[in-house]
């Protein structure tokens, strides 16, 4: 325990980390797989993926898109059976052997079926990629709720030993304070679960997780779509429970992020074509430290071309606007932008979105412009209203105030497919998508032509069927060439070789203007 | 005054209904359209036990909460698999089902309650004694009033414990999201087997005791009518806590009562009774969602 705590302290210095190296040498295995196979009607994800997890190791599963680092998850957490391979988990004293393809005997005990909630009361956990808190229950509720044998959840108990179940949940109530406390959230016990902003949620994800008692956690890009700030604290939380409480962690997080999980990583797990390469994080970094830096909009002025200008502009709630601007883009002039805002505010439902008067005397709503031949890049805290604020200009939700300008004309009040007519296109994020239709289908509907698609992802596939980034490339792929291009997010999940090719793309596809909307770095 | 105490018998079974339907719509997530089929199931085997075995109103009414929570498996069991409009599906049919039995096992030919002819078909069951406990009988309907008065309250208060438990709050998290439940180790299937036994068997409590009030029923207990009257009295007072189906009861007792002052033709009144049903229910979907006092949207 004590060498752990050095190795964490101190800097990451090549003793240290050869020290703990061995400290984790010695540790027992608490999940070892062996040969997993598994295909999705003929397209081969894993063939023959072996690995082992030592206790209280830290484990970064990375890999292209669709290389199967979802497909391995759900396996690891009995979401989904493999082909072949076993399986064999040694977490709480107990050993659980799992060899697949299973005996017919096998599937007929009803107790012996390969099962998410078999898995977890074993002793491993997950969160998710959407989080998926329970959004109705308290954020005291979520935790609570996860809390493994409550004696309260057999009605029986209720009914015939109901002090028993009174006392239990009392205590299991003290530790959900406890654990909502240590995130710093105790004052927001009682909130509903999707009340909380999404750096929060994935806090309590983890924290649920380990109530549930998890001993290995696989965490699903659980920094993805974070700002700085939630990014550091759910590092902060992942480091506790490895430093205290010896959980063995397993992270799949995509390029942008991968740097921040490598200060914690203590080997990395490579996919590719269905096998999992064992790395150290040392080689990694080395790997990363020369094409990526984690500041996108420096990454996209490079993209742009050597004289690339950039003006920053702050708006409210701590969002910036970034335009960035080729010297010899010679259209247009900032007297008569291509777009413009005026005093926008929008609403959702009975909650003020876009325009919260923050300071008593800041005018209402937000403006900003936006020139021919500027790319601009919205940087903004989670929860801010990206998604809303790109919806309110296509129009798809109706705005409580203000103007949108488009080439001198107010659009504000035009339907949704008027204001497309008027070449405003739209690039949702990656879960907007039709998932029973093929990625040419979807590329047909959009109107654009096909061919513009990296040539792994196979485009008569259902959309439904892709992995994550995949996802994310289609929806790139139905972009059109618009003279305003506006891109939600449009480089999560993506991993790095196909970064600069998609936002190429984007490029060519010669839009006069570009709104992108990414999150807080 | 005979109104009056008549009136409260049927809240107190419509609360009952309510309540136990909450517990598979609210609180499970699971819209199901067989409720009614339980009722009568609960109403059709406290007769037969009453009429054929002569039983007291305990025994039969806990044979009927045990025949009602076995046969609750033809709606738990499918939902492990389907959710959504399949489930609708499913306990459609389910429904269906208990109402062509009971409209059907009939023959001429046979006493009502034997094998050959147990439901007597669509002429139904009369002659329901009313409720004995011990020595003493629930003749009046005062009494019987009473009785059922004494057995809503306890069955709200059963159910009250029930959804403010852990296990309550259990079904909430599955309602929420299905596969985060499972994943913290939770049997959702064991949780929705239990939730629809217990709710199964309120309804054939309360069905029970409206046979053994009015003493006489016959399958048009068991008609899709009557679920959708159920599930109106849920959808408009709200699923998801305790109080919203207590508000749904109330105001779909409320609704035909307050027509009945109308001075309606009977021929109208039927219809306008649903048409009104129709509108309320159009109306809430509408304005209110959640319901008159609900927390959980229905999806």
């Amino acid at each position: 325990m004590t060498a752990i705590t050095t190795t964490e302290s101190v800097a990451q210095t090549t003793p240290s980390r050869e020290e703990h190296q061995d400290v984790l040498a010695s540790r027992k295995n608490v999940l070892c797989i062996r040969d997993l196979r598994k295909a999705f009607g003929g397209q081969i994800v894993l063939d023959g993926a072996s690995a082992e997890l030592r206790e209280g190791e830290v484990v970064l599963l990375r890999g292209n898109n669709g290389s199967g680092k979802t497909t391995l998850l759900n396996i690891l957490s009995g979401n989904l059976e493999p082909d072949a391979g076993s399986i064999h988990l040694q977490v709480n004293g107990a050993s659980e052997h799992f060899r697949f393809p299973r005996r017919w005997w096998e599937n007929v005990n009803p107790f012996d079926h390969f099962t998410p909630e078999r898995v977890a009361r074993e002793g491993v956990g997950r969160t998710w990629q959407d989080v998926r808190l329970f959004n109705t229950l308290t954020l005291a509720d979520n935790i609570a709720v996860a809390s493994p044998g409550q004696a309260g959840e057999s009605p029986f108990n209720v009914l015939l030993r109901y002090g028993r179940v009174r006392r239990e949940e009392k205590s299991n109530r003290q530790t959900t304070t406890n654990r909502l406390k240590a995130l710093g959230l105790g004052d927001r016990a009682d909130s509903s679960a999707d009340r909380i902003s999404l750096g929060q949620t994935k806090r309590v994800a983890i924290a649920r997780a380990v109530q549930a008692g998890a001993r290995i956690l696989f965490l699903d890009e659980p920094l993805a779509g974070l700002d700085a700030q939630g990014i550091d604290s759910v590092l902060e939380i992942l480091r506790q429970l490895v430093r205290e409480h010896r959980v063995t962690l397993v992270i799949v997080e995509h390029v942008f992020n991968i740097p921040r999980v490598l200060d914690l990583a203590d080997s990395v797990w490579t996919l590719e074509n269905g096998k999992i390469t064992v790395e150290s994080p040392q080689f990694v970094r080395t790997q990363h430290s020369d094409s990526r830096s984690t500041d996108v909009v420096a990454w996209i002025a490079k993209l742009l071309g050597p004289e690339t200008g950039i003006t920053r502009e702050a708006l409210p709630g701590g969002a910036v606007l970034w335009k960035l601007r080729r010297d010899n883009a010679n259209c247009g002039n900032a007297e008569s932008p291509l777009f413009e805002i005026r005093n926008l505010v929008v609403n959702r439902g009975k909650r003020r979105i876009i325009g919260r008067d923050e300071t008593p005397n800041s005018e209402r709503g937000i403006s900003f412009q936006i020139a021919e031949g500027e790319t601009a890049v919205l940087q903004a805290p989670n929860g801010w209203g990206k998604t809303t604020l790109a919806a309110a200009i296509v129009g798809m939700i109706p705005i409580a105030g203000g103007e949108l300008i488009f080439k001198g004309a107010r659009i504000e009040r035009l339907p949704v497919w008027e204001r497309s007519n008027r070449a405003i296109g739209l690039v949702p994020a990656r879960d907007c998508l039709f998932p029973s239709l093929s990625v040419s289908e979807c590329q047909k509907l959009a109107g654009c032509d096909g061919g513009r698609l990296n040539a792994r992802i196979d485009p008569h596939r259902p959309v439904g069927s892709l992995s994550g980034g995949e996802r994310q490339q289609a929806v790139l792929a139905m972009a059109r060439a618009t003279e305003f291009g506006i891109y939600d997010e449009p480089l999560s999940a993506i991993d790095q070789g196909l970064v600069e090719q998609s936002f190429r793309r984007v490029t060519e596809l010669g839009h006069k203007a570009i709104l992108i909307l990414i999150p807080h770095a | 005054m005979n109104y009056l105490l008549h009136l409260l018998i049927y809240l107190n079974i419509y609360v009952m209904l309510a309540l136990s339907l909450n517990l598979v719509v609210g609180y499970c997530g699971l819209l199901t359209l067989a409720h009614a089929g339980y009722f009568a199931i609960g109403a059709y085997t406290y007769a037969l036990a009453t009429l054929k075995l002569g039983m007291g109103f305990i025994p039969a009414g806990l044979l009927t909460v045990g025949v009602a929570a076995i046969l609750s498996l033809a709606v738990s069991l499918p939902s492990w698999r389907f959710k959504g409009d399949f489930f609708v599906m499913i306990s459609l049919a389910v429904q269906t089902l208990v109402f062509s039995l009971l409209h059907n096992w009939f023959s001429p030919n046979a006493q009502p309650g034997t094998w050959a002819n147990l439901t007597n078909g669509p002429f139904g069951l009369a002659g329901i004694s009313k409720p004995v406990i011990g020595s003493i009988k629930f003749a009046t309907i005062g009494s019987i009033a009473a009785l059922s008065t004494v057995l809503a309250l306890s069955a709200g208060m059963v159910i009250w414990l029930f959804v403010s438990s852990p296990w309550g709050r259990l079904l909430k998290a599955m309602r929420d999201d299905e596969l985060a439940a499972r994943g913290l180790g939770k049997n959702t299937r064991l949780a929705k087997v239990q939730a629809m036994a217990i709710a199964c068997a309120f309804a054939a409590l309360a069905g029970a005791i409206y046979s053994s009030y009015v003493s006489y029923i016959d399958p048009s207990s068991a008609s899709l009518d009557e679920s959708i009257l159920m599930l109106c009295m849920v959808l408009v007072g709200g699923v998801g806590n305790f109080r919203g189906p207590i508000v749904g009861a109330f105001v779909l007792l409320a609704i035909p009562e307050l027509l009945r002052f109308a001075h309606l033709p009977d021929a109208v009144a039927a219809n306008i009774r649903l048409l009104a049903y129709g509108g309320l229910l159009v109306a809430m979907a509408h304005f209110r969602p959640k319901g008159l006092a609900g927390e959980y949207r229905l999806e």
